[in-house]
């Protein structure tokens, strides 16, 4: 297929507003997958969900199938699911156990790191060019596999930043995320959400710090539990959890524009400051209390003070670290998109903590919840909307030119469009990169 | 169920009221519905096949009384936008029988107070927009008597597709 030359990609992005090719055109898909999938570092998983050797499951980057295993040595691998004989996909469960992969074809088996343990019959290569160590008749190992406290992050190609390069100083989200464990260390019990929406990935991407939409998109949910509430508490008594989790988002404008949006040069990006007082009720009681045995009581201050929402790590996955959730963005096509979710429980808070974190999953981020849906009519209807031939331009002009720039971080009030604007300067940066 | 008991449940009146509880989430007859629900009551669907708890691993629906109201709220409300063009169902309910079971290992741990627990299938069709989908499964409903009739403590519906890869799910199934 002919690409566009940089220069064409290049007129596509403006400093503040963006042409909605970029959303439709089938062709700049394919290319995004080849230089934003095909090069970023893209995460894959967490190393929770392969907790004993053996131990695998499987995603994808881009279009290509992968598989995340444990070896017998311990050490992770990222590898190719596709078969070094005739390129079965070896891998066909989720997850799993096993001691070897085994393809389904023909009975070549592998082990967990990849390497080809063996072929039947094996007198029948005998004398030909095929040799059993040569790596490319195993799973092969992609390019490069490197992880941040437990998140495992890989790359389809040998170059480029390290992974502690790419991530930069967006790295303290995780941090943030991990902190907030008495062990320090997080785990995935049981699956994910697959949500599927009928919209480019980059408008998901775009309405993670979009503090503009809350008080429209989610009015329904937001008065549900505030109606729920008036008609079934006292007034001023505490908010039942999914009251709480759905009234933020009818916080008004002035909250919003009072918060920061801090954005980095590779296309992170995140908000501060957005939580309401800290909660009181006994569970949170207890954690904090499990907190402080822990750290002590300075050092648990300090991080429960640390106050972020949806970080953005450019281009495929975004945390709430306050509320351990993860969402893993996979793009199928130029109008549709799976989201994986993710709910971790932190190592060592009571089992009572974790039970809040599914509330929050049940009621904010799950396929059925009540607060989701709304969003995604909103991606699926930007999608149909840009069908139209109106006007090229898709407007990121909110704040535009008062954006406070810093070395690694541009910061700017709450309801700017910075972020947005920055993600494009870094989908510009892999898309006209020589590779 | 001893024996006696089972004898004394009339099938019919059973069948009669899941088909009840169908017409009124196929007609939006949310007030009625609801009131087919016990307080202490709730709605399960799991997100994994086999599913063991629904507090301490993620599912589909895991909802307490107080969350089906507030989606009621949600879904009846004029700003619901994702209901602007209403999502529509059909439900048609199959295979009704005394689970032989009696429910065991599929209560979650949530031990609810029940007298009966009836299994059925379901088929759900359901439409918005330009599409049709098709929802499926098997049902447990744990039922409690409740003067000459029943409600509903736990209501657990396993998906054949719980895992699959799904666009947003508003309504209740
Ligand atoms: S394709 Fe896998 S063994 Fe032949
Ligand atoms: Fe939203």
């Amino acid at each position: 297929m002919a690409h566009p030359e940089a220069a064409a990609i290049r007129a596509l992005i403006e400093p503040d507003r963006v042409h909605r090719d970029i959303y439709i055109d089938p062709a700049l898909f394919e290319l995004e997958l080849e230089r934003i999938f095909g090069r970023a570092w893209i995460w894959v998983g967490h190393e929770s969900q392969v907790k004993n050797p053996g131990d695998y499951v499987t995603t994808t980057i881009g279009r290509q199938p992968v598989v995340m295993s444990r070896h017998s040595d311990g050490k992770i691998h990222v590898l190719y699911n596709r078969c070094g004989h005739r390129g079965a996909k070896v891998v066909g469960d989720r997850e799993g156990n096993v001691k070897f992969f085994q393809c389904c074809y023909h009975g070549w088996t592998y082990r967990t790191d990849g390497t080809l343990r063996g072929v039947p019959v094996p007198r029948g290569y005998e004398g030909t060019a095929f040799d059993v160590r040569d790596p490319r008749y195993g799973m092969m190992k992609l390019p490069r596999v490197d992880s941040y406290r437990g998140f495992v992050f890989a790359s389809l190609t040998a170059a480029g930043p390290s992974l502690g390069e790419y991530l930069g100083d967006a790295r303290s989200s995780i941090d943030d995320m991990v902190d907030r464990s008495p062990e320090g260390a997080l785990e995935v019990v049981g699956g994910c959400f697959r949500i599927v929406f009928r919209a480019n990935w980059k408008i998901f991407l775009e309405n993670l710090n979009d503090t503009m939409h809350p008080m429209v998109v989610h009015e329904s949910s937001v008065e549900a539990g505030k109606i729920w509430a008036s008609e079934h508490l006292p007034q001023g008594a505490p908010d039942p959890l999914p009251v709480r989790f759905t009234r933020n988002n009818g916080f008004p404008y002035d909250f919003w524009e009072k918060l920061t949006l801090k954005a980095h040069a590779n296309g992170h990006s995140f908000m501060g400051g957005i939580f309401p007082p800290r909660r009181t009720d006994p569970v949170y009681m207890d954690y904090i209390a499990a907190m402080e045995r822990a750290y002590g009581k300075e050092r648990t201050e300090q991080i429960l003070a640390v106050d972020r929402h949806n970080t953005i790590f450019y281009p495929n996955v975004s945390i709430q670290s306050g509320y351990q959730q993860l969402r893993h963005i996979r793009p199928l096509a130029v109008d549709r998109t799976q989201m994986d979710v993710y709910a971790f429980r932190l190592k060592g808070a009571p089992d009572e903590f974790y039970k809040h974190t599914l509330v929050y999953s049940n009621v904010v981020n799950s396929p059925s919840s009540i607060v989701m849906p709304d969003d995604h009519e909103a991606y699926n209807r930007v999608q149909e909307g840009l069908a139209a031939q109106a006007s090229p331009w898709v407007s990121l002009h909110r704040d535009a030119g008062r954006d406070r720039r810093g070395d690694e971080w541009t910061s700017a009030n709450g309801t700017s469009e910075l972020p947005m604007r920055n993600q494009y300067q870094a989908w510009l940066g892999y898309m006209t990169a020589e590779g | 169920m001893a024996p006696a008991l089972r004898e004394a449940v009339d099938l019919g009146a059973i069948e009669q009221f899941l088909y009840r509880e169908a017409m009124l989430l196929d007609e939006k007859r949310w007030p009625e519905w609801l009131a087919l629900y016990s307080e202490d009551c709730f709605y399960w669907v799991p997100s994994v096949v086999g599913q063991k708890d629904p507090v301490n691993t993620i599912s589909l629906y895991a909802e307490d009384r107080m969350r089906l109201e507030m989606r009621v709220i949600r879904i009846t409300h004029p700003h619901a936008y994702s209901q602007d063009f209403p999502t529509r169902m059909s439900h048609v309910v199959a295979n009704v029988m005394l689970d032989p079971e009696n429910g065991k290992g599929f209560d979650g741990g949530l031990a609810p107070k029940a007298d009966l627990v009836v299994r059925s299938s379901v088929h759900i069709l359901e439409f918005r927009k330009e599409e049709q989908r098709l929802f499926g499964g098997a049902v447990r409903h744990w039922l409690r008597r409740a003067g000459g009739d029943f409600s509903i403590v736990l209501k657990r519906i396993d998906l054949v597709n719980c895992d699959a890869p799904m666009e947003v799910v508003q309504l209740f199934l």
